[in-house]
């Protein structure tokens, strides 16, 4: 497999490693290439998004082996759809980050996931090392953006979202969990992310 | 279901918060919402920032198995939309149609060509999300493309020979959509009181002179359900209110007896 992808002149160019690893852009770039079949161009997306799109998975389903499965499904769809995704309608990450996520809230709702789940979460999880590189340092400041963020929203908001989004309840079941009137918690998990959206600075 | 009420459904549905029923009458709301679209897309995007918290390293192994799947997977080409496609048809039996005037034609094929892209790309991520549970259906507002699989109760709904009967009751009317090709019907519910304390509604389809069980419509008073059973052959179809569970035969009066015939 040959480290070029097709940009739309008709020439072949290399992915520059540092866009692919900055924002939506050079994901959009690299989505294209795996379109085209350009397998070195999805281990870089790979290496871009994993960190990300495994640790939303295993937040929600809470166990490790499942959600090396999950991803794993994640990514062969992603790879088999990258053709249907258009930079124009909406971000790179937005689109991996909602397969993982459909892909979770599947696995959680399942039959197989009650009855493999176990309990070594928490403990692997602050068990886990901690190496602190330059990149993590920034993932630190783009975590602390996003939970400052989180921080405007009311307690109920930021409940009802957590437990829909995290915990891959549906908001009926929120509603249940939290002692909310049937119907409130749609409408606080919409004010939550409509809050997040608009504090985090996004395109309404 | 009314109008007000679907559109706050877009928080939940944006981040999976929804059940298969709701996601079924969401879904064909979002078809014609441009407000909706736009504000998922959004949404979405805001719900995706999270991931930046739960930030992970998955192990090395995972990224081996990957890239070896991948060789033998085909990518699936992309979305083709044709200039002459036809106008979308949708079938939304919760919402009364609204007839059109030839001279919003234009005006619809505008707002149309205007929300095709985010449509197109909602459908392309809910087809990637959805790949693996099986049974690919061709989706009526994606111009012939095999871009979202439809669940069955999507299906009855948007099926061609769907037909449809309803019943009021005071507020609440009960609609059922049977498509006698896929041997299925739905019903749909709104402004349904609770049943009693300790008790359900229950769904029969009628066989001959026999009720046969056929679900039960969940807590809450708009429902989407598919019924049990094969609904091609059912002459009629009935709720009854039964003690929590559910019973063998209906205990009559029943609350709503719907005719097919
Ligand atoms: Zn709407």
């Amino acid at each position: 497999m040959v480290n070029m992808t097709l940009v739309p002149g008709g020439e072949l160019s290399p992915v520059p490693e540092t866009r692919a690893l900055s924002a939506g852009g050079g994901l959009a770039g690299l989505l294209k290439a795996c379109s085209l079949g350009d397998e070195t161009a999805f281990a870089k997306l790979y290496d871009a998004t994993a960190a990300r799109l495994f640790g939303l998975v295993l937040r929600t389903v809470r166990d490790q082996a499942q959600a090396e499965e999950v991803t794993q499904d994640a990514y062969l769809d992603i790879w088999r759809n990258s053709a249907r995704f258009d930079p124009d309608r909406g971000s790179a990450t937005s689109w991996l980050m909602m397969i993982g996520h459909r892909k979770a809230v599947d696995r959680v709702r399942s039959a197989e996931a009650t009855r493999r789940r176990d309990t070594a979460y928490e403990a692997r999880e602050q068990a886990a090392p901690f190496d602190q590189t330059t990149e993590e340092a920034h993932r630190n400041l783009d975590a602390q953006r996003v939970r400052r963020a989180l921080e405007t929203l009311t307690e109920t908001q930021r409940g009802a979202l957590e437990l829909a989004y995290f915990g891959g309840y549906t908001h009926r079941e929120v509603a249940i969990m939290m002692d909310l009137p049937l119907g409130t918690a749609k409408t606080r998990i919409r004010d939550g992310l409509i809050r997040l959206r608009d504090t985090l600075g996004l395109e309404p | 279901m009314n109008d007000d009420d679907i559109h706050s459904l877009s928080g939940a549905y944006a981040i999976d918060a929804v059940d298969d029923a709701e996601r079924a009458r969401f879904e064909a709301h979002l078809a014609g919402c441009s407000q909706c679209q736009a504000e998922i897309a959004s949404l979405r995007a805001a719900a995706g920032e999270l991931s930046l918290t739960t930030i992970t390293a998955p192990p090395p192994s995972l990224r081996a198995a990957v890239l070896r799947d991948i060789s033998s997977i085909r990518v699936l080409p992309p979305e083709v939309t044709s200039e002459a496609a036809p106008a979308p048809k949708l079938v939304t039996p919760s919402t009364p149609s609204t007839p059109s005037a030839p001279a919003s034609l234009e005006s619809k094929r505008a707002e149309r060509a205007r929300r095709a892209p985010l449509l197109q790309w909602l459908a392309g991520a809910a087809a990637a999300a959805a790949l693996a549970t099986g049974g690919l259906v061709w989706h009526p507002w994606s111009s012939g493309t095999p871009a979202v699989q439809l669940t069955a109760t999507q299906q009855v709904l948007h099926a061609k020979d769907a037909e449809r009967f309803q019943k009021k009751l005071d507020a609440a009317t009960a609609t059922i959509v049977r498509s006698p090709s896929l041997n299925k019907a739905v019903i749909i519910t709104t402004n349904l009181p609770a049943a009693p304390e300790g008790k359900v509604y229950e769904l029969w389809l009628q066989q001959g002179a026999t009720m046969v069980k056929a679900g039960f419509v969940p807590a809450g008073p708009s429902n989407t359900v598919l019924l049990h059973g094969n609904a091609a052959t059912a002459a009629g179809a009935g709720i009854t209110i039964e003690p929590a569970g559910g019973s063998e035969t209906p205990t009559l009066p029943p609350v709503a007896l719907i005719s097919f015939v």
